[in-house]
């Protein structure tokens, strides 16, 4: 999958705008949306938030967890434990770059957000490397990884899938070649 | 020295890598043949000789170089027909199901029947999708917007969009259309989209 | 028609619609071009930009384009000139336009159905119209009478003799009035509020204003006051008024915790040195090549230079800093720069060195002052092409100046600038050789000079922008070269300059510039140009937007100077 594939399918979750217009439901293929009364909070998937954004139809408010004080706390959190800490939205990397680049405005403390952001996707990614070298160097046949988000493993996705066929077919023939000289 | 044509033909393909189709080189694939004919021939010969001559043993290092260089020049020929085959098949999602002139110059015919084939099981699969069928080749990448600011490359004269409105393309004109109709467009390089 | 309510009457009847935008080439139409353009996107409204360099070009425009679109918008384009005789259009096609040339044309203005302009609710405007009825009556049936009178037997004339002179009287007095109404209404032609502010006041009446468009609304401004097309008093309320949306702006939400994020166009107000280019050049350079400066301090002659080094030197600035790259000067002069050329600028009989002006600034790049962003659009906007290049066309240059003004950070913004510092090159060294020389002449009611076509950088001077940025540059230079008494003089005489337009074609591009001291920059030379013209039978082509720029044959030179140097005395 492309990492743009990825963010379409992170642009479904919900999101609070605050609209400044008036309109009644909406109904889409995959549920209703509305109605939107100006003023009033309204739950809409994250395309449809930054379409109206972009329109400068409405007010978009940051999830909660989208906080400087919550972002610190969870890379504090990341940097302590060894293995992966629980992201509060499976697609938290793609909503959170959506809504830094298009409603920067609502945001507080935008700056600071984004490196936060960043910072620990460099530490997941550094850990998932070492994560994957092992693994790799062990030849070892599964492995389990909790708490990753789509984003991740579609960075590692092509990566893993060659290697380890890779190996599977060389332990395969070196299986066949044993078995061969054993036989022989 | 054996199989020697048969990588002109995968460096060829190696060269026109990044590139569109080249012209389907029938001069080297029907000496390839003709080249393959040639050992074969000499195989049989010498497999009847070693049958029936059960002591000579001396033709069989040659009886094995003729059957390896057989099987590389088949494996050559396919490999050039096969990755033809898929630039062409590549280019029916690029361009659409008509394709430019010069591209259709460098098909053989073969390919051609291949290529209108190929085309008919696309769009019988695509009609029966859904209701009313569904265009796959649009939209190979997710898109961002209804609407997209686009600016033309060359003179194109007028184009009819969908809803019957004529846009006339002239170069360096901008214009703001919905993506659906620019697509088609930007990927034969007529327009270019502006960030 | 006049719009009152340009949300409603404009923007909402296009709304809907496939509109075809046609924006003039100059700076001011730029901007408003790229506000509207945002305004569009908002909405998904479907429009096309064609780019129109004069009148032939907005003819052949539309007459490709009439069959695609019913609603067509007019960038600083068609408002001084009769669009439904020049263009023809059928019924159902709509013309908006939003022009700064002034006087807009009568037909626009009065005409009910399909032309409608976009003015500023300025009283003075709307009131320097004429009324409807001094200009326009119902002639039919005084036609009618005054034929049937002719034609009627010698008894019925009897009986109606005083009636119908009466009338007939009374008719000619109406109709001299209406000459004259008109002619003064005409007579010169000048520059109203800029296309760039009127966009920017829809989008803010449609509350979908945001410092990229404010910044647009600023620079458009800036280039009618750089281009000396507005006088300083008019810039000033325009500066007023967008200071009044500036603060609402930017200043909405800045509380400690909410602070908005570097790369957002932050606009800062200022009073700024009137220096061009400051800030992306050298301080030395930027003194000798900025029009009040260089007047000032004279700096083609050899005293000149030595007073304006003087004046570093009584600024307490070292040379070497000076001649430095702006950005790398000394932080702390950098800072004080401001007051140190305000307390000397006195002394040296520079006036007006400050004037009030916006800055932006994205990220941490350098900061945009608004005239750096006028002298780099319209640089690039005039760039010119070796001949083989041609093909790449003039439609290149607006899409790469469209570009520029996108982001303030655009890269293109940079290449204008640079182009920017070569023009005003040109300009300085050909006003210091034109005033060494001493080419520019007195013919009597206005100052004449040429540019010969073996001058270096005369393909500079086909340009209309330049050719006018060049043109103010030499009259203030040349007025401050004289001595007191004709100086004097030489304040209330305009300027007519000619240069090679096309080579090929032999012809020359003629510009008049009203004089110094007319602080309102009323130009009469549009009609003074049209009367020669006529007078003379030259070959004439008055195809600029801009009525006070023309081309004509060289050989029709002479005569037409005659012309005109008789018309105006």
């Amino acid at each position: 999958m492309e990492p743009g594939d990825v963010e379409f399918i992170a642009e479904k979750e919900l999101v609070k705008i605050v609209p400044n217009f008036a309109l009644g439901k909406i109904y889409f293929i995959s549920g209703d949306v509305g109605p939107f009364s100006p003023g009033l909070p309204v739950d809409v998937p994250l395309w449809l938030a930054i379409a109206i954004k972009q329109r400068q139809k409405c007010r978009v408010h940051p999830p909660e967890w989208l906080d400087v004080d919550k972002i610190e706390t969870m890379k504090d959190d990341e940097i302590a434990s060894e293995f992966f800490t629980e992201l509060p939205n499976p697609h938290f990397c793609e909503v959170a770059q959506l809504l830094l680049t298009h409603a920067t405005d609502n945001i507080p403390n935008a700056d600071l957000l984004r490196t936060l952001i960043k910072d620990i996707w460099d530490i997941r990614a550094a850990k998932l490397r070492s994560n994957i070298d092992k693994f790799v160097k062990l030849q070892a046949g599964h492995a389990r990884l909790d708490n990753l988000s789509q984003m991740e493993i579609n960075t590692i996705r092509p990566f893993l899938t060659a290697s380890l066929d890779h190996m599977y077919q060389l332990r395969i023939s070196q299986s066949y070649t044993e078995r061969n000289m054993s036989t022989q | 020295m054996f199989g020697e044509k048969a990588l002109d033909l995968i460096r060829e393909l190696h060269r026109s890598r990044d590139g569109t189709l080249g012209p389907y080189n029938e001069d080297v694939v029907r000496q390839i043949l003709e080249e393959m004919q040639i050992l074969y021939e000499a195989n049989q010969e010498d497999v009847a000789q070693v049958v029936q001559n059960d002591s000579d043993q001396s033709s069989l290092t040659a009886i094995q170089v003729r059957h390896d260089s057989l099987q590389r020049n088949k494996r050559c020929l396919l490999a050039y027909l096969y990755n033809r085959l898929m630039k062409i098949r590549d280019m029916r999602w690029e361009f659409g199901s008509v394709l430019p002139p010069d591209i259709r110059r460098n098909m053989s015919e073969r390919e051609v029947q291949w290529f209108s084939n190929y085309n008919r099981s696309l769009s019988s699969y695509m009609r029966s999708i859904g209701p009313r069928g569904l265009d796959l080749t649009q939209d190979l990448k997710p898109p961002q917007n209804v609407f997209i600011e686009v600016r033309c490359v060359e003179d194109r004269g007028e184009i009819e969009l969908d809803d019957g409105s004529r846009i006339l393309l002239k170069k360096n004109s901008m214009h703001f259309l919905p993506r659906s109709q620019c697509e088609r467009l930007i990927r034969q390089g007529i327009l270019k989209q502006v960030a | 028609m006049l719009i009152t309510d340009p949300v409603n009457d404009f923007f909402n009847k296009v709304k809907h619609e496939r509109v075809l935008v046609m924006v003039a080439l100059d700076v001011d139409a730029l901007c408003a071009c790229k506000i509207l353009q945002a305004l569009f996107k908002c909405d998904h409204v479907q429009y096309t930009l064609v780019p129109v360099i004069n009148k032939s070009q907005l003819i052949k425009e539309f007459e490709e384009h009439k069959e695609q679109y019913k609603h067509i918008v007019l960038l600083n384009c068609g408002g001084n000139i009769d669009l439904l005789h020049i263009l023809d259009p059928s019924e159902d096609i709509s013309f908006y336009v939003i022009d700064s040339h002034r006087p807009i044309d009568l037909v626009n203005f009065f005409c009910e159905q399909q032309i409608y302009m976009l003015l500023k609710h300025d009283e003075d405007e709307i009131a320097a119209i004429p009324d409807y009825d001094s200009i326009y009556r119902d002639y039919d049936s005084d036609d009618e009478d005054s034929e049937n009178d002719e034609t009627e037997q010698v008894s019925k004339r009897h009986r109606f003799d005083e009636a119908t002179l009466e009338k007939r009287r009374e008719r000619k007095k109406w109709e001299e009035k209406r000459k004259e109404i008109i002619f003064d209404y005409e007579e010169f032609s000048f520059y109203g509020p800029s296309a760039a502010m009127l966009v920017y006041e829809l989008a803010w009446k449609m509350s979908k204003d945001n410092n990229d468009q404010l910044w647009w609304a600023i620079t458009g401004v800036a280039d009618q006051f750089q281009n000396k097309k507005i006088g300083r008093d008019k810039y000033v309320s325009s500066v007023l008024e967008l200071q009044g949306h500036m603060s609402r702006l930017n200043h909405r939400d800045e509380d400690d915790d909410n602070t908005k994020s570097v790369n957002s166009v932050k606009i800062s107000f200022e009073h700024d040195l009137d220096l061009a280019l400051y800030r992306h050049w050298s301080l030395f350079e930027s003194l000798c090549h900025s029009l009040p400066t260089a007047s000032a301090f004279k700096v083609w002659t050899n005293m000149g230079i030595k007073r304006l080094h003087q004046f570093l030197a009584e600024m307490g600035l070292p040379l070497t800093q000076c001649k430095q790259n702006y950005s790398f000067m000394e932080t702390k002069m950098r800072d004080n720069l401001q007051s140190l050329v305000e307390e000397s600028a006195e002394k040296f009989g520079l006036r007006n060195i400050k004037y009030q002006s916006f800055s932006a600034q994205c990220g941490y790049n350098h900061r945009l002052c608004a005239s750096d962003a006028v002298y780099s659009v319209g640089a690039l906007l005039e760039k010119l092409y070796s001949k083989d290049s041609q093909a790449a066309g003039e439609n290149s240059n607006f899409v790469d100046s469209l570009d520029s003004l996108s982001r303030v950070t655009a890269p293109k913004m940079q290449d204008g600038l640079e182009l920017a510092k070569l023009q005003l090159q040109a300009i300085k060294s050909s006003v210091s050789s034109f005033i060494d020389i001493g080419q520019i002449l007195s013919y009597g009611p206005f100052l004449y000079t040429a540019v010969r076509e073996g001058m270096p950088d005369y393909k500079y001077f086909g340009k209309p922008i330049f050719l006018n940025l060049f043109s103010h540059f030499l009259l203030n230079s040349y007025v401050r070269s004289l001595n007191k008494t004709k100086r004097e003089r030489a304040k209330n005489l305009p300027l007519v300059i000619c240069a090679p337009f096309n080579v090929d074609d032999g012809t020359t591009i003629i510009i008049g510039i009203p004089p110094l001291a007319d602080e309102s920059r009323k130009n009469l030379f549009g009609n003074a140009f049209l009367h020669a013209a006529e007078r003379t039978k030259s070959r004439t082509s008055h195809e600029s937007f801009d009525s006070s720029i023309i081309t004509l044959k060289n050989e029709d030179l002479s005569k037409f100077l005659d012309a005109l140097i008789t018309i105006m005395s």
